[in-house]
This record gives C-alpha cells, sequence and structure tokens, in this order.
C-alpha cells in the first residue's frame, strides 16, 4: 500500500504520521512513502489529526497554501 | 565508505541454511554463526528487569513522584460535535488548590496558547476532546475544580455510526473540501485524496494486472463482505506523562513509544532546542501502538507547569483512555478472489471502508496485496469521518482486518476447490519461511487428525482452522547505541530506545554480552533517555532489528579500542586478541589471556567509549516479509452458541531469535489479542447520544485467565543476512493470524462461516439457524 512519495514536498513542519511499519515521518525527518489508507496523521499544533483550521490532517494538504501551514525552513 | 566482504549464514538451518557473501561496512563486526555456536544470543536468557519488576522497584511514569508536584486532570466535551461560545474559569482560578488553569486553542503550542479568546477556541469534534486542564494539589482536588468551570456550548449535529456517516446529508466532521479552496494568496492547495461527504478516498495502493480479465479466466470466483470491529488497546499503563517546564528547558517522563518523538514535539511546542529538552521512559506499561507524540495531555501537563512552575502529573484514567486514546478502527471489506481449478489465484479485488472517528488509517493494509502469487489485483480503501475521537495504529495496523477477510477466503476456495486448506497454500505461497512453518506447525498441532467440516457429531462440536501472516522487515536507521568500559568492571549499553515491556532491556545485553564474551548479566543497560543517543520508535515491530545491531556495531568498536590498549601487555597486536567466557585471549595461544575484568582496570582512562548507529541492510533492502502460521482449535456448543479456544500452535520467524523466553511471550500476548478480538472485544457506541457505553473494563469483555488456550510456539531460526545480529521483531506478526484462524475453526466446527467480529454465542446460533 505504498503508493504516494512525498520526499520531492515541502510538508508541513507540524505534521507527524505513523505508518503500519512504524516509520515516524515528517518533521525534520525526510518524507518516507506512505500508505495513504493506513497511516495515522497527526499535527504537532493541535496534537490530534484535526488541524488548527479544523481540517482533517495529512501529507498531500498539509503543504504550501494551507492557512496553518509552517515551512520546515521556519520551524 | 570502506567496505569489506563477510561470508554470513543465508537461510533456514534444517531446510536450505547455506552461506552467502555481503558487502558490509568496513568497521563493522565479523559475521556471527548460527544460534547454536553463540552462549547468550538465541537462549531463553532471564528478563535482566525481571526481579524489579516483580517486587515494585521498577518505576513507571505513573509512579515518578517530583518535589512540589501538582495532579493535572482535563474537562471534556461531553459533546460530540459543538461550538464554544465562551469558557469562564474565573471561579475555577480562586480556587485555593488550583495553581494553574489552561485553555487549549486551536493552536495549543505555547505560541498558539497566548490567545484564549473565544475565536481560538476550537471546534468540538468528538466526546471527550479536552478542553480546559487544572494543575492541583491533588487528584481530588483537580476533579472538584473542573466542576467550577463553565462552558456555553451551541450544540451541533453529529454523527457517530459509520455506516450513516456514508450517507448523503449525513452531518460533516469535515466541513469543505480543502481541495475546492485556495490559500490567501490564491495558491491552489494540493489535492489529496478525494472527500466527498464524510467518504475520504479511495487508496489504490499499488494494482497489478487487469483483475477484469483476471475473473474472465478464473475457474472459481467467490465474493464476500467481511466486518470487523473497533478494537481497544487496553494498555494496562495509560497514556500520561509528568512534566517540569524550566525556562531553560523541559524534563519529562512519558509513557511513550519513541522517547525522541515526545522530546521533538515538545521542543517545537514550547520553542526549546531538542537538546533542551529530556525524556524519560525507564519502564513502560505497553502501547500497542497508540503512543506516540507528545499527546495532548502531555502538552497540557506542560502548560500548566510552566504557568505553575511546578511539575505536574497527567496521567488519564482508565475512561478517559478508551474514550480519547485510540483505536483499532472498525472494517467493512468487501472481497472478491478468483482462481484456477489448480488453485492457482488470478484476480484479487478488495474494497473496504472503515472509521478511524476523526482521524485517518482505516484501511484494511497490504496483507490481500502481497502474501499471495496473484498477476491481478485492485483495491479500493476509504476512511469514514465520523465524530469519535480518533484512531491510533494498532499491532499491525490494517493487517489484522485485512487478514480476516483474506484468511477467510482463501480456506473458502480451497474447499471449493477440494483442496486442504494446508495444501492450498503450498500452491498459492511462494514464501519459503511459511513452508516450514507449515510443515512443522501441522505436525506439533496434527492438523492430519482435522475433520469435514461440521462433521463432529453431537451438539458441542470440535473444529480445527489455520491462518497465515506476512508482514515486512522494517527498521529504522536513525538508531544508535553507545557502549561505555568503566575501569572499575562495569559495562554499559546506552540508548534512547524504550522498552514497551517486550524486553528490549535484556536483549541489548545480550547482544553486547556476545560481543564482548561475556554474560548477560554482566551488562548494565541505561535505555529510555533522551540523554543518551537516538534509538528507534517502537512501533511496526522495527525496535529489536533496528537498534541491536547498532550495539552490537557499539560493542565491537568498544572492545577493538580496549585491545588497542592492552595488547601489548600480552605481547601481541590488537588484531590477534579476540574474547570468550569473560577473558581477552591471543589467538591461538588461550594460556595467553587476561580477564576482562583485568583489561579494564588497566585501561588509560577510567572510561571508554564507543557509538554505533543501525547501516543499511546488507545486501539493500528486500521486499520479503516475516511469515507466520496460526493452528487454532475450538469447541463449539451448539446449543449455546459459546465458542472456547483450545489449543493454538503459532510457528513464527523474526530473523535470528534473540531470546527465545520473550520471543514466547510475545507471541503469547499477540495470540491473546487475537482470540479476544475473534471472540469478545467491541466498542459500543450509543448512536443518539454519540457515547461510548462500554468504556470501562467491567463493561468492555476482554479474556479471562480461564480463557486462555494452551499455546505451542515454533520459532523458526532464519537468516537473512541482513545485519550484525540479523534480528527482526515479533510484535506484529504474533497477532495477524489469530483471530481468522479461530474463525476458520469455527467454521470448521459447525460447517457455518461467520462473517462479522466479534463471534459472540448470538452470531453462532443466528448463522447455525439460517444454515
Amino acid at each position: 500500500m505504498k503508493e504516494e512519495n512525498h520526499a520531492d514536498q515541502n510538508v508541513c513542519a507540524y505534521l507527524r504520521a505513523k505508518n503500519p511499519f512504524g516509520t515516524l515521518e515528517g518533521g525534520g525527518n525526510p518524507w518516507l512513502h506512505l500508505d495513504t489508507a493506513n497511516t495515522i496523521c497527526w499535527c504537532v499544533k493541535s496534537q490530534g489529526p484535526i488541524g488548527p483550521d479544523a481540517r482533517y490532517v495529512e501529507p498531500a494538504r498539509c503543504v504550501s497554501g494551507r492557512s496553518c501551514y509552517t515551512s520546515p525552513e521556519f520551524s | 565508505m570502506d567496505k569489506k566482504t563477510l561470508i554470513m549464514p543465508f537461510g533456514i538451518p534444517g531446510h536450505n541454511l547455506t552461506q552467502i557473501e555481503r558487502e558490509v561496512p568496513a568497521d563493522e563486526p565479523p559475521a556471527w554463526p548460527v544460534n547454536a555456536e553463540l552462549k547468550e544470543v538465541g537462549k531463553s536468557v532471564k528478563r535482566v528487569d525481571a526481579r524489579a519488576k516483580v517486587t515494585g522497584q521498577a518505576k513507571y511514569t505513573s509512579d515518578i513522584q517530583l518535589p512540589g508536584m501538582l495532579y493535572g486532570k482535563m474537562l471534556r466535551s461531553p459533546y460530540p460535535h459543538a461550538r464554544i461560545r465562551n469558557i469562564d474559569t474565573r471561579q475555577v482560578e480562586r480556587h485555593p488548590g488550583v495553581l494553574a488553569v489552561h485553555i487549549l486553542g486551536k493552536d495549543i503550542s505555547m505560541a498558539g496558547s497566548k490567545d484564549e479568546s473565544a475565536d481560538n477556541y476550537p471546534e468540538v469534534k468528538y466526546i471527550g476532546q479536552p478542553i480546559v486542564g487544572v494543575a492541583a494539589l491533588n487528584d481530588n482536588t483537580a476533579i472538584e475544580a473542573l466542576k467550577l468551570v463553565k462552558i456555553d456550548y451551541e450544540v451541533l449535529p453529529f454523527v457517530v455510526d459509520l455506516e450513516k456517516a456514508r450517507m448523503e446529508g449525513a452531518p460533516l466532521v469535515f466541513e469543505a473540501p480543502v481541495e475546492k479552496e485556495a490559500s490567501d494568496g490564491g495558491e491552489e492547495i494540493e489535492k489529496g485524496l478525494s472527500l466527498s461527504g464524510n467518504v475520504r478516498g479511495p487508496s489504490r495502493g499499488q494494482p497489478r494486472g487487469d483483475t477484469q480479465k483476471g475473473f474472465a479466466e478464473s475457474d472459481i470466483v467467490i465474493e464476500r463482505t467481511y466486518v470487523t470491529q473497533v478494537h481497544m488497546h487496553n494498555p494496562l499503563e495509560t497514556h500520561g506523562v509528568v512534566v517540569d517546564w524550566k525556562p531553560d528547558g523541559m524534563l519529562i517522563y512519558a509513557s511513550t513509544q519513541s522517547t525522541k518523538g515526545v522530546r521533538d514535539e515538545f521542543a517545537q511546542l514550547f520553542g526549546f532546542r531538542k537538546s533542551q529538552v529530556r525524556v524519560i521512559t525507564e519502564y513502560m506499561g505497553g502501547g500497542f501502538g497508540a503512543k506516540y507524540g507528545a499527546g495532548n495531555f502531555g502538552v497540557m501537563a506542560g502548560h500548566l507547569s510552566r504557568k505553575s512552575g511546578r511539575p505536574v502529573r497527567l496521567m488519564l484514567d482508565r475512561k478517559e483512555e478508551q474514550l480519547t486514546a485510540g483505536f483499532r478502527p472498525n472494517s467493512v471489506h468487501q472481497l472478491k478472489i478468483g482462481a484456477k481449478k489448480d488453485g492457482k489465484l488470478s484476480a484479487i479485488q478488495q474494497r473496504s471502508y472503515g472509521t478511524a472517528g476523526v482521524g485517518l488509517g482505516a484501511g484494511v493494509g497490504s496483507i490481500a496485496q502481497n502474501m499471495y502469487e496473484c498477476p491481478n489485483f485492485a483495491t479500493e480503501q476509504y476512511d469514514i469521518f465520523t465524530h469519535f475521537s480518533p484512531g491510533a495504529a494498532w499491532r499491525a495496523p490494517g493487517a489484522v482486518q485485512g487478514a480476516f477477510g483474506l484468511e477467510s477466503l482463501i480456506d473458502e476456495i480451497a474447499e471449493s476447490l477440494n483442496i486442504d486448506p494446508l495444501k492450498y497454500r503450498d500452491i498459492i505461497d511462494k514464501s519459503e519461511v511459511r513452508k516450514v512453518e507449515r510443515q512443522k506447525g501441522a505436525e506439533l498441532f496434527g492438523w492430519s487428525k482435522r475433520k469435514k467440516a461440521g462433521s463432529d457429531p453431537g451438539p458441542v462440536k470440535k473444529g480445527m482452522g489455520l491462518a497465515q501472516s506476512s508482514w515486512p522487515r522494517f527498521t529504522h536507521l536513525d538508531s544508535t547505541a553507545e557502549v561505555r568500559l568503566f575501569r572499575d568492571g562495569a559495562v554499559e549499553v546506552r540508548s534512547g530506545v524504550q522498552d514497551l515491556g517486550t524486553g528490549t532491556k535484556t536483549i541489548l545485553a545480550q547482544v553486547v554480552a556476545e560481543e564482548l564474551g561475556l554474560k548477560t548479566e554482566d551488562i548494565t543497560v541505561r535505555i529510555g533517555d533522551t540523554l543518551f543517543p537516538d534509538g528507534p520508535p517502537s512501533g511496526g515491530s522495527v525496535t529489536a532489528g533496528s537498534i541491536t545491531p547498532a550495539a552490537r556495531n557499539a560493542a565491537y568498536q568498544a572492545k577493538l579500542k580496549l585491545f588497542r590498549q592492552i595488547a601489548s601487555k600480552l605481547d601481541t597486536t590488537p588484531d590477534k586478541l579476540m574474547t570468550a567466557d569473560g577473558k581477552i585471549y591471543v589467538t591461538g595461544e588461550p594460556s595467553k589471556n587476561i580477564s576482562f575484568a583485568d583489561a579494564l582496570k588497566q585501561m588509560r582512562t577510567e572510561q571508554l567509549t564507543a557509538e554505533a548507529s543501525r547501516s543499511d541492510d546488507y545486501g539493500g533492502m528486500s521486499r520479503d516479509d516475516l511469515g507466520s502460521v496460526q493452528f487454532a482449535e475450538v469447541t463449539v456448543d451448539t446449543e449455546t452458541g459459546f465458542v472456547k479456544v483450545d489449543r493454538i500452535v503459532a510457528a513464527h520467524s523474526c530473523g535470528r531469535p534473540l531470546n527465545i523466553a520473550q520471543i514466547e511471550s510475545q507471541i503469547n500476548g499477540g495470540i491473546i489479542h487475537g482470540i479476544s478480538y475473534a471472540l469478545y472485544e467491541s466498542r459500543v457506541i450509543d448512536d443518539q447520544t454519540g457515547q461510548m457505553i462500554n468504556v470501562n473494563f467491567d463493561q468492555y469483555k476482554i479474556p479471562y485467565a480461564f480463557e486462555i488456550p494452551d499455546i505451542r510456539t515454533i520459532i523458526l531460526e532464519e537468516y537473512p543476512a541482513k545485519s550484525s545480529t540479523d534480528a527482526y521483531g515479533i510484535g506484529e506478526p504474533a497477532n495477524i493470524a489469530t483471530a481468522v484462524a479461530v474463525t476458520n475453526a469455527i467454521y470448521n466446527a459447525i460447517g457455518v462461516r461467520i462473517f462479522e467480529l466479534p463471534v459472540t454465542p448470538a452470531k453462532i446460533l443466528d448463522a447455525l439457524k439460517r444454515a
């Protein structure tokens, strides 16, 4: 179920995810392949899967342009 | 990086063991032989912390007491969906026993907490969502004080039922899909999987071939729908922390599966460097996937500590744990499989949906995609949002739900083709590991005595079933250990890695002892502290495979440093020295030796230290998996519907087994979880109020000791030649196949299949009535 590679994507500095294989991804770590159906995501700033903007958290949406987005460069 | 070549054992002893040449980093140790030739590794060594645990000496997070410590509690929403109009904390702030009050905003970081106005109140999306916290002189005062907080809610429509949430017009958990909006700057936000109402997806995995063509070419096609329930984690130790905030840093005791993950999040949230945050998890009472990150409770404790200037303890009580700290999502799994007359699979198609409440991750994993040879595969997996607290990773996320469908349907296809289910797996499964496990397991279990389904006479019937599992060999490369040698004779291994209760401390001691020619009890293990080098998070069965090679590598480097210091004292050169039986010998001249302890006394410095990290897999990453085969025998009373699991035989592989007793212990735990999932556990929600009804152990059924069957394990030694220890974890694999092995055995007993978990007596009776 590894289908999306976000390694080339500027994912929000506050996004975390735990995929079925236990890899803690995001933040300062490079984004690896994610299994989009089975990965648990959370925002560090809200400590849950609901972002500060009340929308849900996932790698494809926690990117530049979202109102609560923080670039990894500025975290 | 300099490389060297090693000749390593490769394969399964007694089956296909051979040797393989591997190019490895030049500073890694020589290859170990198979376990039979080792002294500490591969044996049933007693846990190094056994005495501390049984005497109560072991201190868990909930045992931590710091001077001046306060007790934190959180007020949680009683509504599944609401807007907060106002929060009045004036009365609680005047309470003499309360030293700090904090409101969680939309952004709960230190920067975000400066704005505690109504505009910053988050929308409530689930019952139990934390809103206000207090730190008081004791627990009871905190609980009483929270009653003084007044919150004005605007209650909104909600949906908690999976099927109702899918319907058009259902109350929305998340409003407009994000992809329809643009940023303030006009930049369109990148699309993720689509969201329609509360339905997100599908996730399509890695499809292959053409399933329609595959079904058209099939001689047999069976399609079924499998339903699984929500499953709680039930760790003995609930989530919680003790946080001590100071202007120059934070000290956090946490019940966590990732000390470095908690450290990094606290550092980000409270504006510290990672080096200013210390997280300690010396002992931990289970997590099963749910204990990652700081947690809203952790951040609340941080704010309360910052405001009060005192350490704050905030441990969830059992009700909070069950209501808010995660669960395994439920699933509705439609599975269609086609096969040829010879049994070969021609197409697999699956479609699933489930809910992780307000979170994602309700898929059915990749086991249907990966375990069996099949040229045509397609999947569609959907998440359904509901107004309930978020799910969490749970021991083999997705795979347990997926295996229930896959291994039920494979069983059914085997029967339709008139092939024994065990022999059928020989036809469709390429794994050499599972092939050996099937042979050994069947022999120990007595599979040959299995009768035709439903043929056992009388109202109380026996049945036998089996199921298999697959789990990838994943490791976490940012895993480092340090080994320290002390002039006074002490040998320590240190890492930030935490021990969830699985025995990480003991396997680290074994590995270091083996490398240094010492006994396991000679090694002191200091882990679970971010002052030490970063260890891996413990999830996905990655711990053993990630940290033990690092520990062995560090021990090897420390040994070489010691050799360089004492070689001259034995009139030799460092390259001629070796360790064994507590001594350092000159190779080929055993009379020239010195005890390890005496060698340490002659060190030039008081301490000698070496640090090493997990290197890339030798031979490169591969997609081979950790396999298991489990056999179950059950007794079913067809008059009452009562099911008793009589015995389980579990055959497993985890690379080089490091500690047999601990692996057996983990397998036992996985099987108990699996039986409980198959027969007992199920979260119940009142659809009208959104409340979870069975939030405590007096209402939420888990097995008692007398419901645990006889469990026999077969631990297959298997050498993939991938690292300096060649070890892998067993947490996930132990849990995947059990439930479906049990349900396949139930079918064999009564001749009627059950498609929904848990298999309660009512479902048995209903199925028999319909048969």
